[in-house]
């Protein structure tokens, strides 16, 4: 496959950007980023500004690439950016058929607990992102896209999963959260899902179907945070119980408030008042076991969750 | 998943490949190896999610002396957790000369090394939610303070922790597991109060399952695991007696013998020179887990003065005694109302209530009340409302003096036993009977240990107590209670013990006990962590004798 041109949507985000990166270091390869916004680019790639959303965009870059992937996060809603997306992919997929890979979530699953394999059905009735991911996975596995639905995805530079709970564990307010801390956390690292996609692009051939993407095992949240905070240095970690996420629970609104306000006063989301919405504290107890045995045939060699969290926490530590 | 069984009843008999009688320690670590498996498990719990009067009381017994053994529906609770619904939280694994048959401890050896618990420890400390597996002080924290700044001895060590649990309720900490396990039926309300052989003796039919409302219903499957606790796994076997007289696997009358409890006490006055720095209450590790150095006794040394397995915290003086003239001890003293019996019960001495002493205690409280509130708020805030609770009470001693708190083997004797009484519970089954003894051999434990520890103490400091109280202060508040081991004992012979090495009753091929009842020796160690690593270890064999013969 040489020569290859690989159009990134999304080529902002978390994992487009690094995506994007990592495909223009390869020899053989040109790589184009796409996002909203203006001169998103960097060395060694093309940026072309384009609403994912809207087929007019889409579809002269589409036509040009040889591979396409989205990384699009979008809006929830059944109009909303990342249904819209979805069926500007799939139009373009039945129209100019080509290998898209399109980066989901495991949130499409809804509601389910117990060992979650590829076969398993989309509930999508955990709100409106679930919805949607579930309605775009559905659209998209139809026309032969290869749907990546990865679990949590964590490293360094990430806020979601990484920053915020490292503020939260550096300020004691998360730590052990006994049976609420139960769920499986179906860690995988921003590395691994960009090097999947690598190798679902160029090496492995382009598989349609989905992959369920998850490296951590049965690693529950409690020993994610625990093994986080003592990289961190967070230490002793402690031991929350009901009482406690109750008043999280509660806290949670009036937080959201304060988080919009200080948003508005162009405060850094990295200074704000973290907050565990209610949706967060029924993640950590839910027992739902990404199985990516499809995604361990790819041959990507995960990375080590003890390696990768004492590398977030000596990136955060020295404030990078 | 959680079934009523109330609606169970009307639906006849239970199938199962798997059924565990008993939610406790024992009976939930081995239920949680089966979440998600192709085995079809039961659970039979006689308890409910909360303590229910009335299940409890199925534990009322009898018990020969009073003074040496608490009532036995003290100390075991018959609900949902079981036992760990209260317990302590102390947990230390068995040392490998646990497992040793000991010329001088009488009925001593495991029919395995400690190589054979090794493997499960780690997960069953997991489970406990002690943390990791590390008891050797150094790799717990680094640096871990010193018990006793430059005590370096011949005979006694410090280098050794106990780690303590939050403590976990197992109830409340996995049953969502359970609940998501559509393998795994836990039936709350189900007494099982019989064993089932076959006409030919040598395997298990089905289980006798009465409810409190008066239903009945059997439940058959491939094997059965009694986990129903250290008193009543034997209860169950002696009362099933429908097809050998004696009960189940009592061929040789051992079931029920071989009693033991920890011996434990409070006792002797330690002084430590002043200019030596004591560290003798608790190191949090990075995980937040409790850790505490006591003194032990190497192997070698216990083998060369021919003592049990013994250890030894240093500890504040006997609350009781107003002469302390502590204002803590003494308002622990007033609040002994309030705290629940199990851990009371050394708060009240057997002596009568003296007027003077009273009075004693309120000018302690009244000398130093700022200590003293002081305590309460750090009760308050690390105890009562915390989730990962401070373990105990620890007392600085400014004139760097306490007393040593024991805790020691005993050895396993034939004539400490449990019987069936003729009193029978609503349900019909025999009650218990507890005839706990005590030997020379035990006295001499605490008393060469304590002299050892004089002994080495002395480079230090001086251990002052006296030899001829031994006795008294090792019975003072009777016997250790929550600890109920022996009376269902491994060994490899059937004369003398009731299950093999892998905890099946000797002679029915399809019956497993879990839980201390098997522990052939106390070891110095509380039980629970070791239930919980035998429970793994358990699961495991059953786990290959289903695959290997799917319809055993
Ligand atoms: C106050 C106290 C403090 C303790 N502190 C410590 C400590 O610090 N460290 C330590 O290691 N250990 C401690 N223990 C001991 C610990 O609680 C026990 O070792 C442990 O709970 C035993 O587990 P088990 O599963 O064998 O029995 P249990 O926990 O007693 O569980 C037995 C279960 O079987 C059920 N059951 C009983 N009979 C029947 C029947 N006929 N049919 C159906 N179900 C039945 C009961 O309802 C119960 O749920 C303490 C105990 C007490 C009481």
């Amino acid at each position: 496959m040489s020569g290859q041109r690989i159009l990134v949507l999304g080529s902002e985000g978390y994992v487009g950007s690094r995506l994007v990166r990592r495909l223009a270091a390869l020899d053989d390869v040109s790589a184009v980023g796409s996002g909203r916004s203006a001169g998103g680019g960097g060395p060694g790639y093309d940026y072309v500004r384009c609403d994912a959303a809207r087929l007019q965009a889409v579809e002269p870059l589409w036509r040009e690439a040889d591979a396409v992937v989205s990384c699009v996060r979008g809006s929830n809603g059944p109009n909303g950016s990342i249904v819209r997306n979805a069926r500007v992919l799939a139009h373009c997929l039945g129209q100019w058929p080509k290998p898209l890979v399109y980066l989901s979530s495991m949130a499409a699953y809804g509601d389910v607990e117990g060992e979650i394999d590829e076969m398993s059905p989309l509930k999508g009735d955990l709100g409106g992102y679930s919805r949607a991911k579930a309605q775009a996975d559905r659209l998209l596995e139809a026309e032969g896209a290869a749907v990546l639905r990865p679990g949590i995805i964590y490293g360094s530079d990430g806020w979601e999963w990484s920053g915020r709970f490292a503020r939260l564990l550096v300020s004691h307010r998360l730590g052990d959260l006994g049976a609420a801390g139960d769920g499986f956390c179906n860690l995988i690292h921003v590395d691994d899902v960009v090097s999947a996609v690598v190798k679902l692009l160029l090496e492995a051939g382009h598989h349609a179907g989905p992959y369920n993407l998850a490296s951590s095992g049965r690693m529950t949240w409690n020993e994610y945070f625990v093994a986080f905070a003592i990289a961190l240095g967070a230490v002793p970690v402690r031991r929350f119980g009901s009482r406690r996420l109750a008043l999280e629970f509660f806290a949670a609104y009036p937080l959201k408030v304060a988080d919009a306000l200080a948003g508005c006063f162009g405060v850094d989301k990295e200074r704000r008042l973290n907050r565990l919405s209610p949706n967060l504290i029924r993640l950590f107890g839910q027992r739902l076991l990404l199985v990516s045995n499809r995604a361990d045939g790819l041959g990507v060699a995960w990375t080590d969750v003890g390696d990768a969290l004492a590398a977030s926490a000596a990136a955060l530590q020295s404030g990078r | 998943m959680f079934v009523d069984v109330a609606n169970l009843a009307d639906s006849g008999d239970l199938n199962a490949d798997v059924c565990i009688v008993g939610a406790g320690a024992a009976g939930l670590a081995l239920a949680l190896e089966y979440c998600g498996s192709n085995t079809s498990v039961i659970v039979l719990e006689s308890g409910q999610f909360k303590l229910d009067k009335a299940a409890q009381s199925l534990y009322a017994g009898h018990v020969v002396d009073e003074a040496l053994h608490s009532p036995t529906d003290r100390y075991r609770q018959r609900q949902f957790g079981g036992s760990t619904s209260t317990w302590g939280g102390r947990c230390v694994p068995f040392d490998p000369i646990d497992f040793e048959a000991r010329d001088y401890i009488p009925h001593s050896g495991w029919p395995f090394g400690m190589e054979a618990l090794s493997p499960h420890y780690a997960r069953a400390n997991r489970i406990c939610e002690a943390g990791e597996y590390a008891y050797r002080a150094a790799d717990c924290r680094d640096p871990f303070p010193e018990m006793i700044a430059g005590f370096d001895a011949a005979d006694v060590i410090t280098e050794w922790v106990e780690r303590f649990s939050c403590p976990t309720d197992f109830g409340k900490r996995y049953a969502r597991r359970l609940e998501l396990a559509d393998n795994i039926t836990v039936v709350l309300g189900a007494n099982v109060t019989g064993i089932m052989l076959r006409a030919n003796g040598i395997a298990t039919d089905a289980l006798r399952v009465q409810t409190l409302e008066g239903a009945q219903f059997l439940v058959r499957a491939s094997v059965f695991v009694l986990a129903a606790g250290g008193l009543e796994n034997a209860r169950i076997m002696l009362a099933s007696n429908d097809v050998h007289e004696h009960g189940v696997g009592n061929a040789n009358d051992s079931v029920g013998r071989y009693y033991m409890c920890h011996l434990a006490g409070t006792m002797g006055e330690v002084t430590i020179d002043s200019d030596r720095h004591v560290h003798h209450g608790y190191v949090i590790t990075n995980e937040g887990i409790y850790c505490r150095r006591r003194f032990s006794l190497p192997a070698d040394v216990q083998r060369e003065h021919r003592v049990g397995n013994f250890v030894a915290r240093l500890h504040h003086p006997r609350i009781t005694d107003p002469a302390h003239r502590n204002s803590i001890l003494s308002l622990l003293y007033f609040g002994r109302w309030f705290i629940p019996y199990e851990y009371a019960r050394r708060l009240f001495d057997p002596a009568p209530l003296r007027l003077a002493d009273l009075s004693r205690h309120l000018m302690n409280v009244l000398s130093d009340p700022f200590m003293a509130v002081r305590f309460s708020w750090h009760l308050a805030r690390d105890r009562g409302l915390s989730e990962r609770k401070f373990p105990s009470v620890v007392i600085p001693s400014k004139a760097n003096r306490f007393s040593l708190d024991f805790h020691a083997e005993q050895v396993p004797n034939p004539d400490s036993r449990v019987t069936l009484s003729a009193d029978k519970d609503r349900l019909g089954m025999r009650r218990l009977s507890v005839d706990w003894r005590y030997t020379d051999e035990d006295i001499a434990t605490v008393a060469r240990s304590f002299s050892l520890l004089a002994k080495n103490l002395s480079s230090v400091g001086s251990l002052s107590y006296d030899p001829e109280a031994v006795e008294l202060e090792m019975t003072r508040y009777g016997a250790f209670g929550g600890h109920h081991i022996g009376t269902t004992r491994m060994g490899s012979d059937p004369k003398t013990s009731v299950v093999d090495s892998d905890c099946r009753v000797h002679g029915v091929q399809n019956l497993y006990v879990a839980g201390s009842s098997v522990f052939p020796t106390s070891s110095q160690a509380n039980p629970t962590l070791t239930i919980v690593a035998l429970a793994l270890r358990l699961a495991d064999h059953l786990k290959n004798r289903l695959a290997l013969d799917p319809a055993s």
